[in-house]
């Protein structure tokens, strides 16, 4: 050996020319199916249909980068998945990495540019090191995801589909992918290190001394009784075997799970922020309304279909699941994905479809009906997913298909022509839509004829269900003791549509939102206030595109608002121990769970969270038109579920809503459990608190409003 | 028209609708004095000569088609066997009840003379020489009175309302030869009796009965909640059998049973034309309706407008509290 | 199987429509209209009809300009072909001329099945369907329930309602006229973007008074004399007040009137 030790290593180190050979024509084979198996997956994204939208890259690329590198949307919610995960990636990364300074520095720089070599000395000791370090951060963290599977026994991690259908072979191909993933990246990182610790037992070189845990791995096997020679003897093998368990991983990353990795990052570099809180609207020309067949996908959705790990997250979160009706997020994806992969020919070793044909059409055959309807359109799914799959969007757009065929509930049938004609929900005459003011002590002004400050969009819960009545009048006086300064549009109002275009009846919700344009163009104010969610969301990110761009908040916002700047005083009401319900469309929506907090606090109230609170709060179960259909879940109802997990909390009072169908489906919930709590709109508390203490701290000036 | 006679076509026998006679024996009755002519009466059916007798106490004159071919209705042999009466007795004017047949046969009729039909009718007008027929327009919510153009007249009467007066004329059974229609294009195959279910909402003091505003078929669990409390029958109107919630056996209306209880509790329903014609004459109508321009509120004699989910539980609880106090009494 | 399916376009049946000043017709003028609920049941029916033996399906209306909306429903629906008999001057009240004009239309047409409504909700009659079969000399059954068709054989068993529950089952002979009832099946929904679609497709459009001009002279044998609102019975008494209240006063009342 020379004195002056310069640290580098010889790749294939006493290896026979013909093995050397043998392992660039294996690695080459290996390419070659990788190479061959992407293609088949971006030819099966290629069926699908060109974006709606050009994509905007630039801020996209920082975006998902930090998200990818934060694994922030994997550490929501789950630590432990999260770091263990993180482990992983970026110890993965760095071995792939340390692959690569390899190929660079031998299999290119070597024959064309000796001089450029640069994988020796001190870089090398440094990355002997780091890829050390790394690699067993990334066993570490395989192991106890190994541990998570195996021991843990998660609910999300159940393969049971949701509808009950389906044979279990192939839930158990899925397991069997899984733990050969599992174990495949295990085998090649024991296998790495192994041939590490024979290579340095062989040699002994000293700088090996960087590579910590080969050396003392190294250190053990010698205190096994390998000798130095029987070392270097197995390292060929082991060397050889480590090669083709990771040449074969390669090779069969696009042929599995595995594919994942390069799909969960594109979707997420492809992820729409306002997935599901604004749709697409319908093409003018289109010739039928909605996704049918696989073909109508864009190719990003295809892509997306292929990001699913079956993490379990928007199954574990969904309500419908929760409440018994035939559809999990999870298996919708997966049965698109697998019929996806059956009738667009790429190729998977573990997903196959139990479709016979390779027909295309999706909506009512692939996906179910019952699947299609239960969907609550609460968004929990798209917000828990790690990989942005956007599911609600697909759900709306089969849906859309489902209505072209006239397939409808009778019930949401019946509402959805009675909405047509008379503009509300319940058929009830559209100029009775004022009449619940009659009884308040003061006038509350038409928009439409006077100027105001805030139009106040009702909504149809809220104007026309006698037993949300109260709280619409409790809300009136809010704003008036409140000194704001606020008008209705009264009969011209029309149902926001929020519901009808997530409930898949495209036409009819443009309709709306046309008669409702007209309304707030005749109309003279500055900024919108509605007290219901739905209205809320539809009107900040889905009418703009029709042409009704105004400025849209929460009352809760408002009057939080003047209390934070000293115009309003609320007075406390008596104290008691509350839960705060935040409504899908406030929290995942719109993002408004701030506000109300405040309040609740404002109030002297203590606010005591259920374990599932703000993003991710657990629908009531009445939203994308779901409170107009009639078939019931095999479970207790999602409403039902929600109270009792309330009433763990010890010594609750109020179980506070912010949403007239909320109200509505939770008071019913509440009467069908035993020592249920009361339900009371938060608007209830504001306004007794108003009425009972003093009002504004300044004056009634309406331009004081932000 | 003077001395024209007054042909009314009475149903008798299995199959056919009874309830009509009175009212068209009436109209006709009127109708015949006002000309001067007779009132003669058709009936065609099998095993009805006792119906025959029968209504020789209200026409002076009955004939009686008699043989199988006539039961189950058959329209052309019914339009023969009509045809063959006018041949004898030229009326001015061939009246028929609005039942199935009266529906059907009425048409029928007056497209083979070439002649107008005033059907649905619910009561007739004289006006000097005038005769006008009152009848419904527009789901009935506008009320017509026409003339007919032409001769004879042809009109169909809803049936319900009127009783038979006290018999007041002897009229003699004539007997007329059945006639089979020839180059049958329409051949029958069977009849379909109605299923036997041992349930006869016919026979209820009280019926509770539900329509297109009950909205769900759970939520029908507040009409037969109701009828359970106050001691009756559940019943419901054609749109929930044709949802498939119930047979006819459960349906009040022209397509099912016609009802007469001493109270009728209408939730949800509408009032459509054909399911007053199953319940008019009940003794006391009590209408549960979202919208107060519902026609049941025309017929009703108590009407509570509102949602029937929320008022519902509170009769039934009433209604439980009323009975169980005097049933202590 | 080649069908014609015959619609009316009446006022809604959810509105009371305005009596005119002259007292013998109603006012048009804001008024809306649909589809005569039969004549929906009647397309439904030649629609599945068609998914099962094939064929195509025509709809035809006789009225004025507005009831083109009506075979726009129709094609919403699914119907292959439309034809609108334009009668502006008696705009598809007079029924002898709507069989007339009908009548020919379809005579030329050369199919197999004809549909129509039992009834159309706003002269009540029922009339039109058999008129039409008596016009084309065709078989006709009234109030059918039921369709299983034998193109094959040329012949329909048809299972139509007797009143008081009776059903009977018969064979017809094609070309026949049948008339719908109600719930023959269920109504499918028509989505908004259909109709908005339909809206767009080309009508075959026939002017009622160059089909038969010699019908003009043809009076209507039914006059209306005079329309009016059905009085009120004037018994109804309206209980009124928050639900408890109205289910107190209710049962008072009933206990008073001995019936509970």
């Amino acid at each position: 050996m020379n004195d002056l030790v310069i640290p580098a290593r010889e790749v294939f180190r006493h290896f026979p020319a013909a093995l050397v050979a043998g392992f660039y024509a294996v690695a080459l084979v290996a390419m070659g199916v990788f190479a061959y198996g992407c293609w088949l997956r971006i030819a099966k994204y290629r069926a699908g249909r060109p974006l709606q939208h050009p994509l905007a890259t630039g801020h996209r690329i920082l975006r998902s980068a930090r998200l990818i590198a934060s694994h922030a949307t994997l550490r929501k919610r789950d630590a432990y998945a999260g770091w263990a995960h993180a482990l992983v990636f970026w110890g993965f990364l760095a071995l792939l990495a340390g692959t690569t300074i390899v190929v660079v520095d031998q299999d290119i720089l070597g024959p064309l540019a000796p001089g450029l070599q640069f994988w020796n000395g001190a870089f090398y000791s440094w990355n002997s090191l780091i890829l050390d370090l790394m690699g067993a951060g990334m066993l570490a963290g395989l192991a106890a995801m190994a541990v998570r599977r195996w021991c843990f026994k998660l609910p999300k991690l159940d393969y049971a589909r949701a509808d009950g259908q389906g044979a279990q072979a192939r839930r158990l191909a899925y397991v069997r992918d899984d733990w050969i993933f599992l174990g495949g990246l295990l085998l090649i990182g024991i296998t790495g290190f192994l041939v590490e610790a024979l290579r340095i037992g062989a040699d002994r070189p000293p700088f090996e001394l960087w590579s910590v845990l080969g050396w003392q791995l190294a250190n053990g096997l010698d205190a096994l009784g390998l000798s130095a020679t029987a070392a270097g003897t197995l390292h060929a093998y082991i060397w050889c075997l480590h090669a083709l368990l990771a040449l074969a991983f390669i090779a069969y990353i696009p042929y599995s799970k595995a594919i994942h990795v390069l799909a969960g990052m594109a979707s997420l570099f492809l992820q729409d922020p306002l997935a599901g809180k604004r749709l697409a609207p319908v093409a003018n020309d289109a010739a039928a309304a909605g996704y049918r067949a696989l073909e109508d996908f864009s190719w990003k959705e295809l892509l997306a279909l292929d990001a699913c790990t079956k993490c379990g997250r928007c199954h574990a979160s969904c309500p419908a699941r929760a409440g018994g009706w035939p559809l999990s997020p999870r298996d919708l994806i997966l049965d698109l994905r697998e019929h996806a992969e059956l009738a667009l020919g790429a190729r998977s070793w573990y997903q196959r479809s139990k479709a016979r044909t390779g027909d295309r059409i999706v909506a009512g055959t692939v996906v179910k009906p019952g699947a299609l309807w239960a969907c609550t359109s609460c968004l929990a799914c798209v917000e828990a997913c790690p990989v942005a799959i956007e599911h609600v969007p697909l759900i709306v757009q089969l849906r859309r298909s489902l209505v072209e065929e006239g397939a409808l509930d009778s019930n949401l049938q019946g509402v959805l022509e009675k909405l047509a004609r008379c503009g509300n929900s319940f058929g009830e005459p559209q100029r009775s839509r004022g009449k619940w003011t009659e009884g308040l002590p003061f006038r509350i002004k038409d928009a439409r004829k006077e100027p105001v400050e805030f139009l106040w969009f009702v909504g149809d819960y809220a104007s026309y269900e006698p037993s949300v009545q109260p709280v619409t009048r409790a809300a009136a006086r809010v704003f008036h003791a409140a000194g704001l300064d606020f008008g209705i549009l009264y009969e011209a109002e029309n149902n926001a549509g929020n519901d009808i275009r997530r409930a898949g009846e495209e036409g009819l919700y443009q309709l709306l939102v046309e008669k409702n344009r007209a309304a707030l163009a005749g109309a003279r104010f500055r900024q919108i206030v509605t007290t219901d969610p739905h209205s809320y969301s539809t009107l900040k990110f889905e009418y703009p595109e029709f042409g009704a761009t105004y400025r849209v908040r929460h009352l809760a916002e408002v009057i939080w608002e003047a209390v934070g700047t000293g115009r309003l005083a609320l007075k406390k009401i008596p104290q008691a121990t509350v839960t705060y319900h935040d409504p899908c469309h406030l929290s995942r929506y719109t993002q408004v769970t701030e506000a109300p907090r405040a309040l609740l606090a404002a109030l002297g109230l203590r606010l005591v969270e259920m374990e599932r609170n703000g993003a991710n709060s657990f629908c009531c179960g009445a939203g994308g038109g779901r409170i107009w259909m009639t078939d019931a879940g095999k479970a207790e109802r999602p409403s039902v579920q929600r109270i009792r997990e309330a009433l763990q909390i010890p010594g609750l009072k109020y179980f506070v809503v912010a949403c007239p169908k909320d109200r509505s489906m939770f008071r019913d919930a509440a009467k069908s459990v035993a020592g249920g709590p009361e339900v009371k709109d938060l608007i209830e508390l504001i306004a007794e608190a108003l009425e009972h203490g003093p009002v504004a701290a300044a004056s009634r000036e309406s331009e004081k409003c932000a | 028209m003077s001395g024209a006679d007054v042909v009314v076509v009475c149903e008798a026998g299995r199959g056919q609708t009874e309830s009509a006679n009175a009212r068209l024996i009436a109209a006709g009755a009127e109708l015949s004095a006002r000309w001067g002519g007779r009132l003669v009466c058709l009936l065609a059916g099998q095993g009805i000569a006792a119906k025959a007798t029968e209504l020789c106490g209200y026409a002076d004159a009955v004939y009686l088609a008699e043989a199988s071919l006539y039961e189950p209705y058959a329209p052309l042999a019914h339009l023969k066997a009509v045809q063959k009466l006018m041949d004898d007795v030229q009326p001015g004017a061939v009246l028929l009840g609005h039942t199935y047949i009266g529906m059907d046969l009425a048409p029928r009729l007056a497209a083979k003379l070439g002649v107008g039909v005033a059907g649905n009718c619910f009561g007739l007008s004289m006006e000097g020489d005038a005769v006008y027929f009152l009848r419904p327009m527009y789901r009935g919510r506008v009320q017509a009175k026409v003339a007919l153009e032409t001769r004879p007249y042809i009109a169909t009467f809803q049936p319900g309302a009127s009783e038979l007066p006290p018999p007041n004329r002897t009229g003699k059974v004539t007997r007329l030869d059945a006639a089979p229609a020839e180059g049958q294009k329409v051949r029958p195959l069977r009849t379909i009796e109605p299923e036997l279910t041992g349930i006869d909402i016919t026979k209820a003091e009280i019926v509770v009965s539900g329509g297109r505003g009950i909205g769900t078929k759970d939520n029908y669990a507040l009409v037969s909640d109701l009828a359970e409390a106050l001691g009756g029958v559940a019943a419901c109107s054609r749109p929930l059998v044709d949802m498939g919630w119930f047979g006819t056996h459960r349906q009040v209306g022209q397509s099912g049973n016609t009802v007469k209880p001493r109270l009728y509790v209408a939730c949800g329903i509408s009032g459509a034309i054909e399911h007053l014609h199953g319940m008019k004459e009940s003794g006391i109508i009590v209408a549960i309706n979202q919208d107060p321009g519902a026609p049941i509120f025309k017929v009703a004699h108590f009407g509570m407008v509102g949602d029937l989910n929320e008022i519902m539980p509170e009769l039934i609880a009433e209604v439980r509290a009323a009975r169980s106090s005097s049933d202590t009494k | 199987m080649k069908i014609v399916t015959c619609l009316k376009h009446v006022p809604s049946s959810a509105v009371t429509p305005r009596i005119a000043g002259n007292r013998t017709g109603i006012e048009e003028e804001g008024l809306s209209y649909e589809v005569n609920e039969p004549d929906l049941y009647a397309i439904e029916e030649a629609l599945y009809q068609r998914s099962v033996h094939g064929g195509s399906v025509t709809g035809i209306t006789v009225g004025p300009a507005r009831a083109k909306e009506a075979l726009h429903v129709a094609y919403a629906k699914g119907v292959d072909q439309c034809i609108h008999c334009v009668d502006d001057k008696h705009r598809g009240t007079h029924p002898a001329r709507n069989v007339r004009s009908i009548g020919q239309i379809v005579k030329k047409l050369d199919c197999d099945l004809i549909l129509a409504g039992i009834q159309a909700d706003d002269d009540l009659q029922g009339q039109f369907g058999i008129a039409l079969a008596e016009f084309l000399a065709l078989p006709a059954v009234t109030a059918v329930t039921e369709i299983r068709a034998n193109p094959a054989q040329k012949t329909l068993t048809v299972v139509r309602e007797l009143g008081a529950g009776f059903k009977e089952e018969l064979e017809v002979d094609l070309p026949c006229v049948l008339t719908i009832q109600f719930g023959i099946r269920p109504l499918r929904y028509t989505p908004v973007m259909a109709i908005v679609r339909a809206r767009s497709r080309k009508i075959e459009s026939i002017d009622a008074l160059a089909l038969s001009p010699e019908g003009e002279r043809a009076d209507n044998p039914v006059r209306v004399v005079e329309l009016s609102y059905p009085k009120d019975s004037g018994h109804c008494e309206l209980i009124d007040g928050a639900a408890p209240d109205m289910a107190r006063k209710l049962v008072h009342k009933l206990v008073e009137a001995g019936v509970l």
